[in-house]
Formats: C-alpha cells, structure tokens, sequence
C-alpha cells in the first residue's frame, strides 16, 4: 500500500517539479475525499498538476474549461431527441467522470458554478427531474485565478467551503525552473505517464484513511483550534462543524501518507493552511497580507 | 500622510474622553472647555475627511500657547485645580497628533486620572455613577484601543464591564482595609463658589436669604426615642456684640470651662456636616460626651474645629437636651452681654426702662417683653420693609414685621437695655424628618436666631422670640408659618407634592452614602474592623492583611490560571513527557507550547545529534501513547526511557 502511494508521489513529482510538498496535500485531499482548489496565477503547472493526479491514479479523467458562458447544460449534459427511435436519449455531460478538472472555475457565471458545486456535494445531478449517479470516486479539482485579474466572478463563502483544501503552487524555484526549461514538454511527458493504481484500489485507501486512529489528546488540540477561531476577534467569522471535519480528515489523510496509522498534531499543522486558508477571513481592520494569515494565527496556539 | 485612525476608531477615543472631560467643565474655564471641544470636533472631521495631520510647528504653538493660557489663568502649573486644567488642555493637545494606537492607549490612561479628579470636586452618589458609566467607557475604549471592528459597540462593553467586575472584589476590599487618615491627602481646595450657610455675623435679612436655599447642612440622627422638633435647636455661632446694625460673634471668650447639669438621660445622635468652610459644629443640648476630634468647646457652647470644615463630616455626641448651665457669669462676660452702642433707638430703650422700673424679677420681665411681642401686631415674614436708621425703634413701632434675626436682636436689644445679660444665637431649629431612614436632614432654610438671657440662679436660658410671634414656626416648620403666598415655590413642591415620598427616599440613598462610603474616615474604620476583629483595628495589621490579601489575590489568580491548564496536563503520558521537556530545557532546547512533539524531537535531535537515539525513542512512545494506539506496556516503557534520560551538557554546543 505504502509502496503504491511512494511511487504514485514519485510520479507526480517528476512531471510537476520542485512542488513535493503541494503533490503531497493534493494527495492527502484526495485520499481524504477532499475536492481540491488550486489557486495562482496562469502558466504555473495548474492544469498539469491535476491531469497528473488524474492519470497516475487510474482515474477518468475530464476536462472543463469554464467560461463566461458555459451553461449548466454544457456541464451536465442534456436529453436530445433521437430522430430515429423517436425518443429523447440523455447524453451525459463532461461532469460524468471521477476526476473532473474545473479550469479557471472563476470564470463561468455563478449558475454554471453552483451546477458543479451542487454535484460536488450530492454526488448526483437532476437533470429534467432525473437524478443521475455520478461515478464513484467522483472529484473536482478546480482551478482558480487570484481575485485580482478582470472578468471573473469569486466562489461564494459557502462554495469555497466545500473544497477541502485551496492550495497554492507558486513559482517554481531555481533549479526546477532550470530543469523544465531544459526538460521534455510537459504535455509529451503526460501522454506517456501510466497509472499507477487503479479506482478499486484508490477508494480502498480512502477507506483505510478514514479508519486512521484520533485520539483524544488529538481532538482537545483541534478544538483548541477551532475555539480560538471563534474567539479571536481577529477573524471575522469562526470555523463551522464541517470545517473542523474538514480539518480532521486532511490530517488523516496527510498521516497516511507518512505511513502512520495515527494521527498527531503535526498533521494537523501541516494541513492548516491549504484547509483554513478559503474558510477565515479576516476582522475589518485587520490587514492580512499574507495568504497564510490565518493558518500562522492559528499556528501560535499551544498543544494541548 | 493618512490619518491612521478610522472615524469609529477615533470615535472610541473622543467620546469616552468627552464624557471624562465633561463634568470638569463646570470648573474650568471656558475658553479651555471650548477648545477642547472644537479639537475634539476637529480630530473627528480630519480622521471623517482623511484630512493630513497639522503641521508640526502648528501642534508645537497650539501646545505652547496652551500650557501659557493655563499658566495665565491660574498662576501655576500644580495644584489639583491648575493640574486638572493642564490635564484637561494637554489631553486635546494630544489628540490633535494621535496617530499610533499606542496614543489611544496613553490617552485612555490619562482619562483615567482625570477620572479620578473629578472626586476632589464631587463626592456625590449621583457623580459616583456617572462616573461608574465613564470609567466603563474608558475601559471599553482601552479594549477598542486593541481590537479590531471599530464598528462594533458589545464585543467592547462586555468585557470592559466583566472587567470591571472582576476588580469590584479587589475594589472592595481595598477600600475597606487601606488605611485611612486622619487628614486629608491633599490640602484640598473646595470651589470657590461661596456656600450659603451661616456666617459668624447677623444683619437684618441675611437669614431670610438662606431661607431661600434648598441646601443641605447637615444630616442628624438620634440613638433613641421620638424627638420632639420643638427642642431641636442646633447651636451655631453666639453673637454677643451689636453694633447697632450688626450682630458679631467673638473670637474669645473667657475660659472657665462648662458648669451645666442634665436633666434626664442624655441622648445620643450622630451627625453628617456638609462641608461649610467654617470652623463651627452644630451642636444639640449640653454635651455629655464629645468625640475625639480636632474641635474645642467654648464656655459660650460654641463648639469650634481647629481647621475650616472643607470636606463632609461626621460626629457623635451624647448630649442633654434638658439642661442648665452657666450659673455663674464672670464680670467681662457679664459687661459684654450688657453692652449696647451709646446712642440710638431710644424709644426702645425707654420702653425697657418701663419694664426695669416696674420691678418684676428677671424671669418676669423676660415674659413681659415676649408678651409684649405677643400682643402687639407684630406680623412673621419674609419680606420685611427696609429698617430706617434706628433700626430697633423702627422695627418696634413701625413697620413691626420682621422674620426670626429682627425678633431676636431686637429682644436681645430690649434684654440688655433693661439690664439683663442676653445673646443672640444663631443656628439651624427643626429640620425635615426622613422616617424612611429615621433622620433628619437640615437645610439652609431652617436657619434660625433666637435669643439667650442669663437669669441669676437658672443661668443662661433659651429664649425664642420668634416663636412668641410665630408658634407654628417652632412646632410645624417654616412653611406653616409664613403666609402662603411668601412660600418659596420650589420648596411648596417638593414638601407637599406626591413627589414627597421619592425625594425622601433618595435623600436616604444619599445618606447612606454619606454614611458608609464618604464617611468611612479613619475612625470608622477603626471602628467596623474592631466589630470583625479586635486584632484588625490597627495600623499594623491593616497593613499586613492588606499585603497579604493582595499577594493572595494575586496569586490565587495566578494559580488559578496555571492548575486551569495543568488541569489538561493530568494524562501521565503527558506529565511524562513534560519531565522530559525539562530535562532538554536545561539544555537550552525549550519545547515551544505550539510545537509537535515530532517537530521538537527533530529540532532536538540537529541540534544534539548524540542524543537523537534516545529522543527519538521517548518521542515515539510518547506519541504511540498520546495520540496513536499504543498498549498500556508502552508507559512503562516510556517511564522508564526517560528515567534514563540522563543529558549531560555538551561542550561547545549551543
């Protein structure tokens, strides 16, 4: 099992590079049935990431590009009248794949938003009152561009919230720069990659990770958490119940990947940021320069 | 540059001052007042406007001109009046540069102290709440001072009042063991504006001015039985020299002590004085028994403090109200209880020396000269017409309407002409009886004179001419006995209204206030703290509960907080663990309290590479423990583990 995940890692590792530690949470989120919000600026390995992800672990995978105009239609798919057998016949849309990458999901209206985040959700979609399955495991890796650039319309609070985790990637440094200036096209490389496990395979380890071992010790720290995002008056808000789950099961999965079969408050710290990050907001008043604000206020809490 | 502060944030600063700066204003002057204010107004506009901060060199002079102004105004920078001033002048100055937050701090702080200043003005309970509410304020605006979302009011005022709260037993307990002294901390200056109240003179009117006032003097209540208000004569200043116009008191009078002798059980009362800025306290009856203060009881039964009475205070005396005294007159005062000027009024003097040629005795002459007023159509008022320059004729046989000074001092005039020794004594009759709180409060418009004549073998007797004229002024009070249209209208009100009631009421909330916290002086406290413990009742002791209490306090907090979070600490894993953190601090490895086991274990490990083997060990365990499903063999193991840990100092380490 370790070895499945070591080489899946390894894999990734070599297509997008120099980023071992955001592969890392992408695969946590994931083994933590997470969907996983990746945030930054074009050009920087968005989209390679999650096609990776998607290829290396067996998944099918598709691709949506979100517009401005995207309807709910073009995502969901749409009965269409067959002239032959004189019936309407239901043609599934892209969201009908267990990985689907959400390109630049800031960019479509909010209904085609909440179209997919309905989904997310559910699990399902109703299209003309039928409720269709969707496949299982079922993932949406979104991207998103930073706020800043024109022509885009922010998730709302409570769709930001159904992303496990938003996760930047950031620059590449020095040398991995160097190196994909160097190397093959990343496209090349993804045509060549293989998967390294397969759907059965990937949701028994999901199952595995929500049996990791959380003590006692490991909730008083989590609730020390959550209550000092509720009592800080630094944060404009505090985190729900279902962010605190949230919290929990990230660091199971991060955990898992490090080979234990408990959980310990360094998992906790090491998923804080990409978990806490979209979900606090700062007090007016209160200037958060950096992206990390939230997860370096929590930081300071002590152990308990 | 940008104003730092929003305009909620500056609200939070400017309004808590101006409720501190406020009630000083009545002192100050008004230039000072209205500067403040249109700085205040100023500060809000620029922080509303984004306006820049004023020039440096304008702040400068505004600053400058302002400590002249101050110095102008008062002749000196110190001093509580000056200082407040000061404090008041240099708290805009300041708000014209606040930039930092930590300016809104040291402003907060210095609201504080005017806080507290504005009690050597005012002591009153009406103050004291008004107060409660701003220091409330203040201690929100210090928690806004700190905290974000300027807009929001409750998340300040909530803690700021737990805060306050929390002080309150400290408070309470401060205020009942710190000792107490004697004399006040600062020579105080009480306000300049006079009282009215008695004065050690008497001109025709000056009386029927108090009357006028709705001030308290003083608060009496009685130990014992139901006082009749007919024998309630509180005794002022004794005026013995008339100059044919004016009654003066003496500066001296001949010792020789007190001869007087009770009639009956003396009764005892305790009385709160308003301050008067006068040296007399009011006296009831012959005293018994006088307490241990700074005062001397004159043979004329005037009883005289050392100091001015400038702040409120409290007295018990046991006293007879049935009594006699000064049997024996020595010659000067038996010379100046007879002294008339030379010259004036000499229809009365001759009707007086009808009376002395008829040859009744003392006492008889005494009942013939208040007959006479009795008779006579002499008519109680408040508005009596202007006396000519024989004032004593006039009143006699003219006008012959007068109010309490004209009747005594023209009986004491009558008195002395026929060659009976007399004295006018002025003071306070009667009083409103609080029976809600069994006292009585005594104002300005009881204010009375009345008369004394020394007869041979009784010794000085109390004679109230008024009350010849105006029975009812004695037995019911001054209202029954002027006419109704002369009643003062405010008084009319509040006597008889359906307002009477709650007036009473918070005159009783006041007096206990006077009572219990303003009156809580060195001999009180004394007092209550014999009552709890005799050991308690000095000076040393006080002292020593009151570090004691403190450092208790204190430390009780203190450790309040630390079992609150070894509370959490009890799993012996974790109590294992902690031993260990120990023994690597010595080391110079301090775990931080945010910092993963495993985190630490490799920190500690880089650093003390010849111990990683074993830190890795505990912390393993320690962890399997904690956090994973270790059996419970593992503790043991872990115990022991660190039991062995045995570090030594590496050299050359850091």
């Amino acid at each position: 099992m370790k070895h499945e995940l070591a080489q899946a890692l390894s894999q990734i590792n070599r297509v997008v590079l120099g980023k071992e530690h955001q592969v890392r949470l992408c695969l946590a989120c994931l083994l933590a049935r997470g969907h996983l919000l990746i945030e930054d600026t074009p050009g920087v390995g968005k989209t390679t990431l999650a096609h990776t992800l998607a290829v290396t672990l067996g998944l099918q995978f598709h691709r949506i590009q979100f517009t401005s105009d995207l309807l709910p239609a073009d995502l969901l798919g749409a009965a269409i009248y067959d002239r032959e057998s004189g019936s309407f016949n239901f043609h599934p849309g892209p969201i009908f794949a267990q990985v689907i990458l959400a390109d630049e999901i800031n960019r479509a209206s909010p209904k085609s938003q909440s179209a997919l985040l309905e989904a997310m959700e559910e699990g399902q979609v109703t299209i003309e009152g039928e409720t269709r399955e969707l496949p299982h495991p079922f993932f949406v890796i979104a991207t998103q561009n930073p706020l800043e650039q024109a022509g885009v319309f922010p998730l709302p609070e409570s769709q930001l919230d159904r992303f496990l985790m938003r996760i930047r990637l950031g620059y590449p440094d020095h040398a991995a720069e160097r190196a994909l200036l160097r190397g093959e096209s990343r496209r090349d490389l993804l045509a060549q990659l293989a998967p390294v496990l397969d759907p059965a395979r990937f949701i028994a380890l999901q199952q595995t990770v929500q049996t990791l071992h959380v003590s006692e010790a490991l909730l008083d720290y989590v609730q020390a958490l959550i209550d000092a995002t509720r009592r800080d008056l630094r944060f404009a808000g505090g985190l729900s119940p279902r962010a605190g789950l949230a919290l929990l099961h990230a660091a199971q999965g991060w955990a898992f990947l490090d080979g234990r079969d408990f959980v310990q408050p360094e998992d906790i710290q090491a998923v804080l940021g990409p978990v806490v990050g979209h979900r606090l907001h700062p007090s007016s008043g209160i200037e958060a320069a950096e992206p990390d604000w939230a997860a370096q206020v929590l930081m300071e809490i002590a152990i308990p | 540059m940008r104003p730092s502060h929003s305009l909620p944030e500056l609200l939070w600063l400017v309004l808590p001052l101006a409720l501190v700066v406020a009630p000083h204003a009545t002192k100050l002057p008004l230039w000072l007042s209205l500067a403040w204010a249109a700085i205040a107004l100023w500060c809000l506009l620029r922080a509303a406007r984004r306006l820049p901060l004023p020039p440096r060199w304008l702040r400068m002079s505004i600053t400058v001109g302002g400590l002249a102004a101050v110095f102008a105004q008062f002749g000196t920078l110190v001093g509580p009046r000056a200082g407040v001033a000061l404090l008041v002048f240099l708290s805009a100055a300041k708000l014209l540069e606040t930039e930092a937050p930590r300016d809104r701090t040291g402003l907060v702080f210095v609201g504080y102290f005017l806080l507290v200043a504005h009690f050597l003005e005012d002591q009153s309970l009406l103050s004291a709440a008004y107060m409660l509410l701003a220091l409330l304020a203040l201690t929100a605006s210090l928690i806004a001072s700190q905290m974000p979302q300027p807009k929001a009011v409750w998340p300040k005022l909530r803690p700021a009042g737990l805060l306050l709260l929390q002080a309150l037993p400290l408070a309470l307990f401060l205020f009942i063991l710190f000792p107490r002294l004697s004399a006040p901390l600062w020579g105080l200056q009480q306000d300049d504006t006079a009282r009215t109240g008695l004065s050690g003179e008497m001109r025709p009117g000056d009386i029927s001015r108090l009357i006028q006032s709705d001030e308290i003097a003083f608060r009496a209540s009685f130990d014992s039985r139901a006082i009749d208000p007919r024998q309630l004569y509180w005794r002022g200043p004794v005026l013995w020299d008339y100059d044919g116009r004016t009654w003066r008191t003496v500066q001296r009078v001949p010792d020789g002590g007190i001869e007087g002798q009770g009639i009956g059980r003396p009764v005892s009362y305790s009385v709160i004085m308003e301050p008067h800025r006068q040296h007399w306290l009011f006296l009831l009856g012959l005293p018994a028994a006088l307490p241990d203060i700074e005062a001397d009881l004159r043979s004329d039964l005037v009883w005289l403090t050392h100091a001015p009475v400038l702040s409120r205070m409290q007295y018990q005396v046991s006293a007879w109200l049935d009594y006699r005294y000064g049997l024996e007159l020595d010659d000067a005062s038996w010379a100046r209880a007879l002294d008339l000027p030379d010259a004036g009024n000499p229809r009365a003097r001759a009707l007086a020396a009808t009376w002395a040629k008829q040859g009744l005795g003392d006492a008889a002459l005494v009942q013939q000269a208040l007959d006479h007023f009795r008779r006579e159509p002499f008519v109680y008022t408040l508005q009596p017409p202007r006396l000519g320059e024989q004032a004593v004729d006039d009143f006699l046989f003219n006008s012959r309407r007068g109010f309490c000074e004209h009747y005594a001092s023209v009986f004491v005039f009558l008195m002395r002409a026929s060659g009976i020794p007399a004295r006018v004594v002025t003071g306070y009759q009667g009083g409103e009886y609080n029976a809600v709180g069994n006292y009585w409060i005594v104002r300005s418009r009881d204010a009375h004179a009345w008369a004394e004549v020394w007869l041979k073998g009784e010794g000085w007797r109390r004679v109230d001419p008024t009350a010849a004229v105006a029975p009812s002024r004695v037995e019911l009070g001054l209202n029954a006995a002027l006419p109704v249209t002369e009643r003062p209208v405010a008084l009319l009100n509040v006597e008889t209204g359906w307002l009477a009631p709650m007036r009473l009421a918070w005159d009783l909330v006041n007096y206990r206030w006077n009572l219990w916290v303003l009156g809580y002086n060195d001999v009180r406290q004394r007092e209550f703290l014999s009552r709890l413990a005799p050991w308690l009742a000095n000076l040393n002791a006080m002292l020593w509960l009151l570090g004691l209490g403190s450092a208790l306090f204190i430390f009780g907090l203190a450790g309040f907080y630390l079992l609150r979070q070894t509370r959490i600490k009890q799993d012996p894993a974790s109590r294992l663990y902690a031993r260990f953190c120990r023994k690597l601090a010595r080391l110079g490895l301090e775990r931080r309290d945010n910092e993963g086991p495993a985190d630490f274990a490799r920190r500690a490990s880089s650093t003390r590479p010849d111990l990683a083997g074993a830190i890795d060990e505990i912390t393993q365990r320690y962890v399997a423990l904690r956090y994973g499903r270790a059996p419970a063999e593992t503790l043991a193991a872990l115990r022991q583990s660190i039991r062995r840990f045995r570090p030594l100092r590496a050299a050359g380490v850091a």
